[in-house]
């Protein structure tokens, strides 16, 4: 079928125009997607820099090609929906509006993200106070990153003076250690990063707030909800594919009411969740921007683990295989999902934002 | 000041003040005035019908404006309308597009006012099938003689018109031999019965018909073209009808908040989520995202020649949002929510008993297309399965 219902029904021409060349950049991307091999360094520092991405969503005083969430949203969209590598929407959405609250350094970051010639690895694990790595001075301890190899650089949450901080360390530095790591959901590299005693002075840039660490989650779960309605978006359409030409019984399957009301129940869950994530993203310099990037990141990225669990139902014996590649989806879908509700943070970040929402008005 | 706050403001200086507890205690009759008072209230600002233009009685207000409205009236808790769905959506709906001049003067200001429409669309042969009707309408002289049946008609013996589809041409494919009538439900030969729901109230009605005779001028848009007609009164009940209650869900959504609140403490993200809170944050991303949806359904109504490929998804999203939010806090309010307050009316969706709303959520879920036929037409018409053989 065409992903015309299956698309955002909202986007302007320009951003229909921005997604169509997203998608044939991300061609060669998916190509790869289903051979067995894993996604890896071969990607490139940028990952879409060389196309120009990393710039999208970022203000052109920094570097960056200008426009706004709603571009990074089409940007994302299309990054999960081809399962790419690409690290572009998290550079654009998490990383560049936390780095531009800092000062000369972070901003110098920030251009080189924009020109391609630095890209930060983004954790899975919790950017929170509490898991705030040890140390005053120098930060030791280990978490998990989506990051390649030549990933420049990583974040690492800490809390200085009292003050919760996010020390941007090179990847080079002698005191910080990246391992390569396979996670299931193989379609983006992933690496375990290990400091031991990396003195926070000689970190490239440093960036303290009151609410720094809860910025990077909020921005998180929308860049995690996007990335997660593409997925979503592409499993359905092959789902709807695969019932009108899957013949049994003498009759398409998707002829069936029993598969037919399935599907329409993964299209009433994919419509909720996109429109939610991409209205979180117009919204995300807003009053409500914070509370609806936290409800897409825990509905969108679930809904999407459901829709992706479904089409590996409804395409049978071929959903199980790895050849059929709806594995890859479902992966990736729980990988977002968890990244979105780490440690329930997402969550009760929701919760408390939705009490400040009702108490305000 | 913003539009919000007025609204609020509106809301909290007119509300009716313990409504509630006042209301349960009223004999059908006084609630009957209740409800009208504060419709009529309402009007004064456009507020009770605001999609529908100034000229006519309503409020010609924008979507976006109603969203706005909707959501202070559910979050003021002031009361919803009861029983007034068909007169303030249907019957505009239906009369500006496919009424005469005449019609449209003779009853749309009079619906908003608060005079009330039923509509007589089911059979008992005829439910999900509903293009199967069998009530005859035949031509003589300047009348209709219509004979059948009707049933699922809300509010039938309370009001003064229906909204009818009864088959002219019986030789003719079964979508085409149906005209739509307005039925006077003073007129000699109806007779009804009410209907007892699974809730314990009664404003379901069922309809016989015994050679009761309909004016031409009664009949909207051409004899045979009824199908089409009705097509628009249901794609009006799929659509902005939904606005105002998806925000009373979702004022629903703050009320069990408050009930999970009071059983575990403050929410905190610095420990581990009680099982009931993650319930509750889950309700609440839904609240957000059905609004969101709903939004983007009226932005795509807007725009000249898009597709209907939302409201489908909306009625069923916000009524499974609905049966599963009153299902949980009828659980959560425990044996406090046992008690049967024999309420003589329910106000829809949540009336604050959550028992009776979780019962009543079946009405939403079955009504208006049960959300398995809503699934029928997503499946078929939006994402193009092929259709199920018919008999």
């Amino acid at each position: 079928m065409s992903a015309g219902p299956l698309r955002y029904g909202l986007l302007t021409d320009q951003e229909s125009d921005f997604a169509q060349s997203c998608q044939r950049a991300l061609a060669k991307d998916s190509a790869r997607a289903n051979d067995s091999a894993r996604a890896n360094d071969s990607e490139g520092v940028a990952a879409g820099g060389k196309d120009g991405w990393f710039g999208v969503g970022i203000a052109e005083e920094h570097g960056g090609a200008g426009g706004s969430m709603a571009d990074v949203a089409v940007m994302a969209e299309e990054i999960g929906a081809a399962h790419a590598a690409s690290l572009a929407a998290w550079q654009a959405g998490v990383v560049a509006p936390v780095l531009s609250k800092g000062d000369e350094k972070a901003a110098a970051l920030v251009t080189r993200i924009c020109a391609g010639t630095a890209c930060v690895a983004i954790p899975l694990t919790p950017m929170t106070v509490r898991s705030a790595l040890a140390g005053e001075h120098a930060l030791t301890g280990e978490f998990t990153v989506f990051g390649s190899r030549d990933c420049t650089h990583v974040p690492v949450p800490c809390v200085l003076a009292g003050v919760p901080s996010i020390a941007f360390f090179s990847a080079d530095h002698a005191r910080v250690r990246l391992l390569a790591l396979d996670l299931v959901d193989a379609s983006r590299p992933s690496l375990a990063v290990r400091l031991e005693d990396a003195p926070v002075g000689e970190a490239d840039a440093l960036v303290s707030g009151g609410s720094l660490l809860d910025d990077w989650v909020v921005a998180s779960n929308l860049i995690a909800a996007l990335d997660s309605t593409g997925l979503a978006r592409a499993a359905l359409t092959q789902t709807i594919d695969y019932a009108q030409t899957r013949v049994q019984f003498g009759r398409p399957i998707g002829s069936f009411q029993a598969y037919k009301h399935r599907c329409a129940t993964m299209f009433i869950k994919h419509k909720l969740a996109q429109s939610l994530a991409f209205r979180a993203a117009k919204a995300a310099h807003t009053a409500d921007g914070r509370l609806m990037a936290l409800a897409a990141g825990k509905l969108t990225t679930g809904y999407a683990t459901f829709i992706a669990g479904e089409s590996v139902q409804l395409h049978g014996g071929m959903g199980y295989t790895w050849e059929a590649g709806l594995h890859v989806f479902l992966k990736r879908a729980r990988a977002n999902e968890v990244l979105a509700r780490a440690d329930d943070h997402g969550p009760g970040l929701l919760l408390s934002e939705y009490r400040a929402s009702r108490n305000a008005s | 000041m913003t539009f919000r706050q007025e609204v609020a403001d509106w809301f909290s200086a007119h509300a009716p003040r313990e409504w509630q507890s006042e209301v349960e205690k009223y004999s059908r009759q006084e609630l009957l005035t209740f409800n009208r008072q504060w419709l009529q209230l309402l009007n004064t600002k456009g507020f009770g019908a605001p999609h529908v233009p100034k000229e006519w009685g309503g409020g010609g207000y924008s979507p976006e404006e109603q969203i706005i409205i909707y959501r202070e009236w559910a979050r003021s808790r002031a009361p919803s309308l009861g029983g007034y769905d068909i007169n303030l959506f249907h019957v505009p709906g239906t009369l500006l597009r496919a009424g005469t001049r005449a019609q449209q003067e003779k009853y749309i200001r009079d619906a908003i006012d608060g005079v009330l429409w039923c509509q007589a669309f089911s059979e008992p042969g005829a439910g999900s099938d509903l293009a199967s009707l069998r009530t005859t309408a035949v031509r003589d002289g300047d009348y209709y003689r219509v004979n059948g049946q009707k049933i699922w008609s809300s509010h039938a013996h309370e009001s003064k018109y229906g909204l009818l589809l009864a088959r002219t041409d019986p030789s003719a494919p079964r979508h085409h031999g149906i005209s739509y009538f307005i039925l006077d439900m003073s007129a000699p030969g109806l007779d009804i019965r009410r209907i007892r729901q699974c809730t314990g109230q009664a404003e379901f009605c069922e309809l016989f018909l015994d050679d009761v005779m309909i004016p031409v001028e009664d009949r909207i848009g051409a004899e045979g073209e009824g199908w089409s007609v009705a097509q628009r009164t249901l794609s009006v009940e799929r659509g902005i009808l939904a606005l105002g209650a998806i925000e009373h869900i979702n004022a629903g959504v703050d009320t069990l908040t408050d009930l999970v609140g009071r059983r575990s403490g403050d929410f905190s993200g610095e420990r581990p989520m009680y099982a009931a809170e993650a319930v509750v944050a889950d309700f609440v991303a839904r609240s957000v995202a059905v609004r969101s949806t709903a939004l983007d359904l009226i932005s795509l109504q807007q725009l000249p020649g898009s597709p209907d490929i939302l409201s489908s998804a909306i009625k069923v999203a916000s009524s499974e949002m609905l049966q599963e939010l009153t299902d949980y806090g009828s659980l959560i309010e425990g044996a406090d929510g046992l008690a049967d307050p024999h309420l003589e009316a329910q106000r829809s969706p949540l009336s604050g008993h959550w028992l009776l709303d979780w019962l009543q959520s079946w009405g939403r879920t079955i009504s208006a297309g049960t959300n398995e036929i809503q699934r029928n037409i997503i499946a078929e018409r939006v994402l193009g399965l092929p259709r199920e053989m018919r008999g």
